[in-house]
């Protein structure tokens, strides 16, 4: 282990690796369309203030 | 004995009942659970006895506390029980009634519970200071309210233990804000790494690009990098992935309860900036479920900005607050609205404000867009 900014960084052990991969294996992402729409809104905003620049 | 009826509300928990209750409004009240059958059940409120399904996970023995709404009829709210700051007497008042013992620790639990709005189950607060226990005090302290977000549920609490209590030591925000920086001093490099150009197509939305490409920000992406990388000859990539690594461990305990914290990296001008948010599943008194959140956009680009966002299902509303522009509000709503429908193809609809003085959003108009078959 390493100190960063106070917080150590932590390297996981092989059970925890399979824990996570088994969760996400099955998991659905129900939030995938509002998360979706939040990028395209920011990337509009953003884009939308750059045309302004421009 | 008295039946209640149990609904949630917005995401908040109720106890409905019809009937005249010994108690004034919004008093709170003391629920003692004696025993449950199937999804009954039998509750003491305030001493007296009612069989009713509680909208959240107890078992015989436990205590809480609820908010009387409505007196006839009935209405007990689980959540939200106090909107100010309560004073120590009060405190030490409400965790009497819960036969809590009063310590530094439980007044500070009980304190964040009521600030951010969860229920206050005895159970629960005993949990948490045995988490506190565990982790260290001082450790605890510092980061009490991301752990109440994170553990008064006892789905979550049920599964820390000593081997993986290490991996919320740091609040998710600030390890979204670790993951950033050792990536910006990866990409800034002047060759920069073949590993972290693949990360930076999965979590980067890059502006410099005329129609570029959005980030999957998938998980199964996101987590295939990271065990690639975990092991990484170079110190820097394998520390970047080891933080990934504690995102993805604790956003899995954040889904068990419901919530969605969700990351990018925004690129403009050679310029990078983190954007974090968290989507939440709620539901309406009905029982049906929606999705919810909002982000503060803050950029040099946009200035401050809010978004909020609830997909119901059929279709999603977005509400943007910009402060005064120059533009047309009319004419970058419509710009919006067109927007969302080529690239998305769902139906939503558009709302975009003015965010008044005080802060407040004036509505200008109100758009809807029907799904593209």
């Amino acid at each position: 282990m390493t100190t960063e900014n106070k917080y150590e960084v932590i390297m996981p052990e092989d059970e925890t690796i399979t824990e996570v991969t088994d969760f996400y294996k099955d998991y659905v992402d129900m939030f995938f369309k509002l998360n979706f729409v939040f990028m395209q809104v920011i990337e509009f905003i953003l884009k939308n203030k750059l045309n302004n620049e421009e | 004995m008295n039946n209640l009826q149990t609904q949630y509300s917005g995401g908040m928990g109720h106890i409905k009942g019809d009937f005249i209750f010994g108690s004034s409004l919004h008093s709170i009240v003391r629920i003692e659970v004696l025993g449950r059958n199937s999804n009954w059940y039998k509750i003491l409120v305030n001493g007296k006895l009612y069989q009713s399904n509680l909208p959240v996970t107890v078992l015989p023995g436990d205590i809480l506390l609820a908010k009387a709404i409505n007196l006839n009829p009935i209405k007990l709210q689980l959540n939200d029980l106090h909107n100010a700051e309560l004073d120590s007497d009060s405190l030490i008042y409400l965790l009497d009634k819960l036969n809590v013992e009063i310590t530094d620790i439980s007044l500070e639990i009980i304190k964040i519970l009521l600030k951010i709005g969860k229920p206050v189950i005895k159970s629960s607060i005993e949990n948490l200071i045995d988490l506190i226990e565990k982790k260290g005090k001082n450790a605890a302290l510092s980061n009490l309210e991301f752990l109440i977000k994170l553990f008064s549920d006892s789905v979550n609490y049920s599964k820390v233990n000593e081997n993986n209590i290490q991996y919320f030591q740091i609040p998710i925000e600030q390890l979204v804000q670790l993951i950033f920086s050792s990536f910006i001093k990866l990409i800034s490099e002047s060759h920069t790494a073949d590993e972290i150009n693949d990360l930076a197509n999965i979590v980067v939305l890059n502006l410099d690009e005329e129609g570029g490409k959005m980030p999957t920000c998938e998980v199964n992406e996101l987590l295939n990098w990271t065990k690639k990388n975990l092991g990484s000859k170079r110190n820097e990539i394998s520390k970047l992935a080891a933080y990934i690594f504690s995102y993805l461990y604790q956003k899995m305990f954040f889904l068990k309860v419901g919530q969605s914290p969700e990351f990018f990296i925004l690129k403009h001008n050679e310029k990078y900036q983190p954007v974090f948010y968290n989507l939440q599943s709620k539901k309406e008194d009905n029982g049906s479920r929606f999705l919810t959140g909002s982000y503060d956009l803050k950029s040099e680009l946009s200035g401050p900005v809010h978004i909020d966002g609830i997909d119901s299902g059929n279709n999603i509303n977005i509400n943007v607050s910009l402060n005064k522009q120059n533009q047309n509000y009319l004419v970058v709503q419509k710009k919006l609205k067109k927007d969302l429908v080529r690239k998305t193809s769902l139906n939503v609809n558009v709302n975009l404000s003015e965010k008044s003085s005080a802060g407040y959003a004036k509505i200008k108009d109100f758009h809807s867009i029907n799904r593209i078959n």
